[in-house]
């Protein structure tokens, strides 16, 4: 199989120690800062679109396979 | 469920602007992470019988969204060994991210991460899934979940040169920071 893809190398065999929680407390804070800024973000028409498209596809061929019948 | 429930478009639609936040965050390039999100889109209506009725929408959507992000990165790696150097060419024409002065510094070290420490702080950190649910997304082992987090704590915490008591200072770079966050 693939390289570098194994999941137990050096993940849950030796647990780091973890961070003090006023520093998690600081990375989390930024994180979501950076994540929220990001969901904010106007969706683009394309994906309305698409899945009105799918839906549409999918009612056609319904129509289709009714008439073969 | 049924496709032709209205409410489910609604539902895959409010799901987007999370998905592409997740997207965009694992692979840093807008324009691949919104194919990702259609491709994903797709996936989630062809393969809607594969949804559990009453399980959470959502993290079935994230969990079809990374396994499409990590399936395309093996084939990406495969043309690349083919074709070497053309990945470098294209990551050199990303657009440029417009993004807050103050972010920046972030997320250049949340660059550092790799994507098996940036999946798991983004579903934990960001998006709020339980570890249980994350492992579930990403087909790890709780214990494995955690450990990730952990590391990809302490290697930002390495890259943002932060330290315990430092936001005490209010002279701090992260005193800025604070204030930007509470703006929000």
């Amino acid at each position: 199989m693939g390289t570098g893809s194994d999941p137990k190398r050096g993940d849950s065999a030796t647990m780091q120690a973890p961070l003090p929680v006023e520093l998690q407390g600081q990375i989390g804070q930024r994180l979501r800062e950076a994540y929220i800024e990001l969901i904010n973000e106007p969706v683009p028409d394309r994906f309305v679109a698409l899945l009105q498209q799918l839906k549409q596809r999918e009612e056609e061929s319904k129509e289709d396979s009714r008439d073969e019948k | 469920m049924t496709k032709s429930d209205d409410d489910l478009q609604a539902l895959l639609i409010g799901a987007v602007p999370n998905l592409r936040a997740f997207a965009n965050s694992l692979c840093g390039d807008p324009t691949r992470a919104d194919d990702l999100v259609q491709d994903t889109l797709v996936k989630a209506w062809s393969n809607l019988d594969g949804f559990e009725k009453g399980s959470n929408l959502k993290a079935w959507l994230f969990t079809i969204l990374r396994n499409t992000y990590f399936s395309d990165l093996r084939k990406r790696r495969r043309e690349v060994e083919d074709a070497d150097g053309a990945l470098a060419e294209r990551m050199s024409v990303l657009p440029e991210q417009h993004v807050h002065m103050d972010l920046v510094d972030f997320k250049k070290a949340f660059g550092v991460l790799s994507d098996d420490q940036k999946e798991v702080l983004l579903l934990v950190g960001a998006e709020g899934f339980s570890y249980e649910e994350a492992a579930e997304i990403t087909n790890a082992a709780v214990g494995t979940v955690k450990s990730r987090v952990n590391r990809a704590r302490v290697a930002l915490n390495k890259a943002l040169g932060l330290e315990a008591g430092e936001s005490i200072n209010p002279n701090s770079e992260f005193a800025g920071v604070m204030r930007v966050a509470g703006r929000g």
